[in-house]
């Protein structure tokens, strides 16, 4: 009986720390695509000043939210967007918008994908 | 690298607190069910371990869902025959009446040579001594003996013996085993009493001091060992 008691336990443990986990990283990731989307915006304006601090904005963002994403994602999957958001930064201050640009909608699609990945449904489960 | 050391302890910990989760069946002989969880388990267990890239979680959480699915699966094989017989299957009669049972042998895929090898070592030469043989859930063969080969017991020669009981260790390594002593209902005046006795003047020095049924004390000092 002691281990079956201790079984419902750890199986609620697990079913909060899913929900918990799963709520925190949609806020998480909402945000950012937020972000990333007034980013592009500002970038399609070629508003070079406002681009510039938004981006390190996003980045600072990024730097809060991966320590509570590093325990759940896979540590490759997080440190591409990172990398992703740097290269965004580069492309900025080069003025090269169009590869910022690109670099922005692959950061949305990666953020997308990290929700994405965490909904239980046929094609994530097979 | 002090991280992959931290790890290690922490999956060490992990596997082990659910070795001893699914009880003390997992350490002995393996059930099927019970085989392919410790397969998965150390294998689930060394990715987290050795990849600083893995999140920990995905060790912990594969793990644990095995060792919860492993205990409701055993309750419930433990409530309903049907589904025990689906997860570890029938013991199978391999030979019965002194007579080999060749569908059985062909379905548990068993070979002569296998059954005579498992017959030796359960002590058995022969087929003549044998009466039964069955293929256990877990592998193991057991054997029933035939009424002729069958050693003769006490009972049969009408021997009264005293039931033997796990001997008592009042001692070990220079300690006091109170459980033990309370058990074997002692005290520490009688202990000192039979060490004085034998010549010894502490418990200190004792390295080992039982009682069997019988009520002989055996007493061992430090340094009298080999």
């Amino acid at each position: 009986l002691k281990e079956i008691i201790t079984s419902w336990i750890l199986l609620l443990a697990m079913v909060i720390l899913f929900f918990v986990n799963a709520n925190s990283v949609k806020t998480l990731s909402e945000d950012m695509y937020e972000s990333a989307e007034m980013l592009g915006k500002s970038i399609e304006n070629g508003d070079m000043k406002k681009s510039c601090k938004e981006i390190s904005e996003i980045k600072e963002k990024w730097k809060k939210s991966c320590k509570k994403l590093f325990h759940i994602y896979p540590h490759t999957q997080l440190e591409d967007i990172e990398k992703l958001i740097l290269m965004t930064e580069a492309h900025i201050k080069n003025k090269e918008f169009n590869d910022a640009a690109l670099r922005i909608e692959e950061i949305k699609y990666r953020i997308h994908l990290l929700t994405d990945n965490e909904k239980i449904t046929l094609d994530n489960i097979f | 690298l002090a991280i992959l050391l931290v790890r290690t302890f922490i999956v060490y910990i992990l596997v082990i607190t659910s070795l001893r989760l699914m009880g003390k069946r997992q350490i002995g002989e393996l059930q099927p069910s019970e085989l392919v969880v410790a397969i998965m388990i150390s294998d689930l267990a060394c990715v987290p371990m050795s990849q600083l890239s893995t999140p920990l979680l995905y060790g912990i959480i594969p793990i644990f869902t095995l060792v919860i699915s492993e205990i409701f699966l055993s309750y419930i094989s433990l409530k309903s025959e049907k589904i025990r017989i689906m997860l570890n299957g029938r013991p199978q009669i391999l030979m019965k009446d002194g007579k080999l049972c060749r569908e059985e042998m062909k379905k548990a895929r068993v070979n002569i040579d296998d059954l005579l090898e498992e017959l030796r070592k359960c002590g058995y030469y022969s087929f003549e001594d044998v009466d039964t043989v069955v293929l256990e859930t877990g592998g193991s063969i057991s054997v029933i003996p035939s009424a002729k080969a069958e050693p003769p017991t006490l009972g049969d020669l009408n021997i009264e013996k005293n039931q033997v009981v796990i001997p008592y260790i009042y001692i070990t390594d220079g300690r006091l085993r109170l459980r033990e002593i309370e058990r074997g209902n002692r005290n520490i005046k009688w202990i000192k009493k039979e060490l004085r006795k034998k010549g010894i003047a502490g418990t200190d020095n004792v390295f080992i001091m039982l009682e069997d049924s019988e009520g002989n004390v055996f007493v061992q000092e430090r340094e009298g060992g080999i």
